[in-house]
Parts: structure tokens; sequence; C-alpha cells
């Protein structure tokens, strides 16, 4: 089983970070909180072991996509899941393109897909560092 | 010990993380009414006054709440959520002040969100678990975990009502006598409550119990009283009551249940598609936008001729039809379409100057459903619509859909890619067909037993619904095969995605008492064009299905590309 890794959840909504932590945390995994994209982000540069960011889409500061932007202009890989609310995101071109792995759509389904889709990014994620030598990674 | 299982002892910490997720949604119920007054007295502030601002923040606190709330499964409050969302942001874009029948429409979300966040938790809390797995296209099911409390003491007229209302889509809880009727609301809320007039204890004792009944609560249940008495007295003592509706006995169903459907406030239906079929241009195009404006969607057609074409492509779920055409008359065009199989149950609407009855009987015999006199009057237009073409849906959900995973059936996803097959051909489109068959999963229900097998059906099909978009279909093909048809993308695409899903599905941990297993999945995918026959889309998914199978299974394997097709550029 791969190692448990950090995941930093970005959420404006204080009830969005708690159930999210909840779920995570009962997962095994170990939780750090933002609510808007620049505490995300300075929470990024400044905490090595982050191994995946789960953000909200709508944010008053930056939407999730600009925060991924950011982090992959800092050169970071790191497995990235976006929320939303709107349906109609899935398989939004642009947002796989910057190097989102993932969206989530904000029902029901999220408490028991959450578990699955993590595991599953960081497993990828591991893959294709194995597979990749280090001076070619993407 | 299989591979792919673990055993785990139920321990404290899933334990710990089960009482915090519930501790987390009382909190989070129980401040819903709070937020929802914010927001009704946002919306009323910028009703009198429109204020952009204003109007933004609202926007930005509904879509906050219809996110939650969604996450929390308040499905209800996020669907209000989101339409009232969706309709102030089109003001907003359009930068007018809303007009009256979108205030009207967003007034009514509030007190849809009203309504719902007063319900106690634990009945929340059922819906939760009952609800099946809404689909997008095939949309308005039945928000059922709607329960409906029966009460009689003839226990042969609780048990055919339970039966004909459990058809669609309700659950029904039977009770014999006021008392235990009482006793039941104590521990949970029914969204109706259907009820005798007379009882052993009293010829009134149905209406006197209502007081008993409503007291303390703050949001009415509704009360349908269902009686074998007609006399004026009973009457005007359920009426007193403050009853909702009386029928006598033998019931006529179908008027019990179009009561019922709007007193427990269904869910605001997602756009019906109807087709209106007029020569005269301007009356077609005014109808029409009267029916926009209700929010649904309409196509016109203004050539008789065309109408077949039309109902393969834009499959409306009602027809709006003129009577006095040129080239054919409505009612000759009616028979035509009920010959077909297809659309033989299909709500069909006459308009027509005539106001002559005799003439309305045979048209409604000629396969019409109701016959509406032009001018027509707007409100008088959409309640008829919208109450035929609900009913047509909820008909049409319990025909076509697979009872355990909420997905479409084996008949229904093969009509469906017979659609997509003749539509993609029209348009010059591109979809995947794929095929997924559950890895071993035979082995799975003689190990775990068919309640988990069942549970690791449920499981693929919520990931599914996770996954695809409106525009994608899914349905169960087999025991354990589903099918799947994803509108737009090709081979290539369509593999990363399922590739996604099918990691997805390996990581979920089912459980079975004490044990924990995994479960994966085989799939094979065909595309059109490459494969431009609904048969030839089947085989070709179904050969690399197999493929997958026998290259080790728990993979993704796209159907080869016929030579003939490659033509170098």
């Amino acid at each position: 089983m791969a190692e448990k890794r950090k995941i930093l959840i970005v959420d404006d909504d204080p009830f969005m970070q708690e159930i999210l932590a909840a779920l995570l945390e009962g997962e095994g995994y170990a939780v750090a909180l933002a609510e808007n994209g620049a505490g995300a982000f300075n929470a990024f540069c400044a905490d090595p072991g982050l191994g995946l960011v789960i953000t909200d889409m709508n944010m008053p500061d930056m939407t999730g996509l600009e925060l991924i932007k950011k982090i992959r202009g800092r050169g970071s890989d790191v497995p990235a899941i976006i929320l939303t609310g709107d349906v109609e995101m899935l398989h939004d071109v642009d947002a796989q393109s910057d190097g989102a792995c993932d969206i989530l759509v904000k029902d029901e389904t999220i408490q028991e897909a959450i578990g699955p889709f993590v595991a599953g990014a960081l497993e990828k994620y591991e893959l294709k560092k194995r597979k990749t030598p280090p001076d070619e990674a993407r | 010990m299989r591979p792919g299982e673990r055993i785990s002892v139920i321990n404290e910490k899933e334990e710990a993380t089960r009482l915090r997720l519930e501790e987390l949604r009382r909190k989070y119920v129980a401040q819903i009414p709070a937020k929802v007054q914010q927001i009704e007295d946002a919306l009323r502030a910028i009703h009198q006054k429109w204020d952009a601002e204003g109007a933004d923040n609202l926007v930005r606190m509904l879509h906050t709440l219809a996110g939650s709330a969604g996450t929390f499964g308040l499905s209800e409050i996020r669907t209000a959520a989101r339409l009232m969302e969706s309709e102030l942001r089109a003001s907003i874009t359009q930068g007018t002040v809303p007009p009256g029948d979108v205030r009207v429409r967003m007034t009514s979300c509030c007190a849809a969100m009203k309504e719902a966040g007063a319900v106690p938790d634990d009945i929340t809390q059922d819906r939760m678990a009952l609800s099946p797995l809404p689909l997008p296209r095939e949309t308005g099911l039945p928000s059922s975990g709607d329960t409906v409390f029966v009460v009689d003491d003839d226990p042969r007229v609780v048990e055919n009502l339970a039966l004909q209302i459990g058809h669609y889509g309700y659950n029904v809880e039977s009770y014999n006598r006021p008392d235990d009727l009482v006793e039941a609301l104590k521990k949970a809320t029914p969204s109706a409550i259907i009820m005798d007039l007379g009882f052993p204890e009293g010829r009134l004792a149905g209406a006197e119990s209502l007081d008993e009944v409503q007291k303390g609560r703050e949001g009415r249940i509704p009360v349908l009283f269902l009686s074998g008495r007609s006399d004026f007295e009973a009457r005007l003592t359920a009426v007193r009551a403050n009853s909702d509706a009386y029928f006598t006995k033998p019931v006529d169903m179908n008027k019990l249940l179009e009561r019922l459907d709007v007193l427990t406030k269904r869910q605001p239906p997602l756009s019906y598609r109807i087709l209106i079929v007029d020569d005269e241009p301007e009356l077609a195009f005014s109808h029409e936008a009267m029916l926009q404006q209700a929010g649904m969607t309409t196509s016109v057609v203004t050539d008789p001729f065309e109408v077949m074409e039309s109902l393969a492509v834009f499959r409306p779920e009602l027809i709006l039809m003129d009577v006095y055409m040129p080239r054919c008359n409505g009612l000759e065009l009616a028979k035509v379409i009920r010959q077909n199989e297809a659309f033989v149950d299909i709500p069909i609407v006459f308009l027509s100057s005539e106001t002559d009855i005799d003439r309305q009987m045979i048209a409604m015999s000629r396969g019409g459903d109701d016959f509406l006199s032009k001018p027509i009057q707007p409100s008088h237009l959409i309640l008829s619509v919208s109450l035929r073409a609900e009913r047509y849906r909820v008909l049409r959900t319990f025909m076509i859909r697979d009872s355990l995973t909420g997905l479409l059936n084996h008949t229904r996803i093969k009509e469906q890619l017979d659609h997509e097959v003749a539509r993609a051909q029209r348009q010059g489109l591109v979809f995947t067909l794929a095929m997924i068959d559950i890895d071993h999963f035979k082995s799975v229900n003689d190990t775990y037993g068919h309640p988990a097998g069942d549970q690791v059906l449920k499981s693929l099909s919520c990931l599914l619904k996770q996954r695809l978009r409106k525009t994608d279909l899914a349905g169960r093909y087999g025991g354990e095969e589903f099918a799947i048809i994803l509108g737009g993308p090709d081979c290539n695409t369509s593999e990363t995605i399922m590739n996604d899903i099918r990691s997805n599905f390996s990581h979920i941990r089912h459980q079975y008492g004490d044990r924990e297993f995994t479960v994966t999945f085989s799939c094979g995918l065909a595309s059109f064009p490459h494969y431009e026959q609904c048969s030839e889309l089947i085989n070709a998914a179904d050969r690399a299905l197999y493929e997958a199978k026998r290259s080790g299974r728990n993979q993704v394997v796209c159907a080869p590309i016929p030579s003939q097709i490659s033509v170098a550029k």
C-alpha cells in the first residue's frame, strides 16, 4: 500500500474543509487546510511533505485552476484534484491540460468517491515517478 | 486469503470517523435555516432595489450552499440553490433586473430550501440512504425517499394503496389507526399522509386526529383524505380539518398521484422537452415563448411531414399539436405517431379553436391526451403541459431503469445506442462505446454473498455517476456488465477516462462484516465512426473486452481501427 501522504485541502467554506478533512483523515491521510488561493500557495511552498492538493474551483481570490497553475509554475507536478459544484466542468479540456489530475463534483457520491480518487491519483503519480528518469521528469 | 482481500477489524478509528462525520453533519444541518434566511433576506433586498454587488454576493452564497449541501447529501437544497443561482447569473450577465417570472422562480427556490432545511435530520439521513442514483439526461427521477404514510383500518385498502403508490417511487408506511399514526409521527416526518376519514373510533376520527398530527410542527404535512363517504358533512369536516385533498373510494389513482406529486413538491424538474407542431409560425413561436419562460426546452415544426424526424432527433416528452393543418390534420398525425411503438405513450396535447365537446372527444380517442382551445392562457398551457410531461417522465423512469443501480436497463441502453448512432450519422459526431465487466464477480458473490455483490455494483454505479457528464449515458447491460456511451471523445481520450475510472474502482475498499476486499473490472472500447452500426460497435467493444480479460484483467483495451478506414493523408 502506498505511503500515506499529507494532503492540502483548499476551500473557502469551513464546512467543506471539515468534511473533507474528516473523510481523508478517516482514510489515514494527514491534512493541512487553507481557505483561499494565496494561503494555499504559501502553505504549499512552506511544506515539502504535501503529496496532493484538493482545491475548490470557485474561490474569492483566485480559482482552483489558477492556484494549480501557480503551483505548476513553481515546477511542481504534485497531483491536484479540483472540486466543483458544476457537473459540466467534467472533462473540461482546459482543466486537464493545466495540470489538474481529476475533477470531483460536489454531491453526495463524493463521500464514497474521494478515498478511491485520492488513492488513484497518488498511485498514478508514484508510477509516473518510477517510470521516468529524474532528468526527464515532466 | 484471496488476492485483494484484507482482514481488518472494525476498529475504533473507523468508528471515530463515522461519529465525527455524523456530528459534523448535525452541525451543518443545524445552521441551514439561518443560511437560508440570509439568502431570503438578500433576495428580498435585491428585488426591492437591484444592486449588482448584492446580486454577486447572493450568487456566491448560493454557489457555496449548493456545493456543501450537495456534499452533505442534502440534494433538494442543492438543486434549489443551483437553480436559483443560474437564474440570478443569467440576470447578472444580461445586466437587467430580473423579470417577474424569474423572481417568482427564485422565490419558490427559496421556499423549497426553507422547507427542505426544516425537515428533521433523521429523515434526511433516510433520504440519503434510499435515493437511487440519478443519472444525467433521463432526469426527473422521483426523489424517492419521499415517504408517504397511509392510514386506513381496512388492511386491503392499505395494501393496495401501498403497492400502487410504491410503483411511483414513494416509500409507503402503513398504519391502521389514527393513534398509530400519531405515535409514528413522533419518530419520523413523511412527505404526505393519505388517510381514511372514518375509523372504529368514530366516523370522523381521521379528521379529528389531524390537530394532534400537525401540532407543534414547523412545516405542515400535506394530508389527503380517502373516504368511502362523499356526503357534505364528510367533505366539510375534511375542509375544516385543514386537509389538502379529498378523494372518494374507489379512488382514481392517476388523480391521487398527480395531487400527491404536487403536494410533496418534488424536485423542481429539469427542462421538459416539448415539441410544438403548428403550421402557423407566429402561433408556434408564441407558444414556444410561453413554455420557454416556464423553463422548458422546445422545438418547433411547422410541417407535419417533418415530425417523425424531429421525434427521433429531439426526443420530446410531450407534443403540443395544432389540429387544423392543411397537409395533414392533427388527429391523423397523432395516429401516425402512435403507430410507432416507441411513441405509443408520449403525451399529445391538441390545440384548436374548436370548442365543440364532441369533436374534442373524438380527438382524444384518436390518441390525444388533452385538448386546449385557442386562444390559450399561458398559465393553463404551462400547467397542462407540465403535469403531463412530468407524469410521462415518471412512468418512463420505471420502465427504463435498473432498480438496483439506478442506471438504464439493458433494453434502454441498447435503444440509446441506436439513437446515438443515428444522431452521430446525421450530425457527423464521434462517440465511444465502453463495455465493462467486473472481474471475478461470481467469486465475490460466492465468497461474500449477494448483498456484498450488490454493494459492489452500487459502488461502481456511484463512481460512474461521479465521472460522467450530462452527455454521457451508462446502463447496466447484464448481471455484472455495464455499457457506457461516451459522447464526444474518440478512443484515445475514452481510454484515459475509462482507465481513471478503472483505477479508482480498484481502490474502493468494499466491506463485508469485518472483512475487506477490492474488486477490479475489465473494459473494451469501440468508437463511432470506426464502427458504424450498432451491432458492429457492440461486437467490437465485446471483442476488446475479451482481449482485456485474456491479457490479465483489470485493464482497458481499444478495439482496433478497421483497416479500410485508414487512408493516407
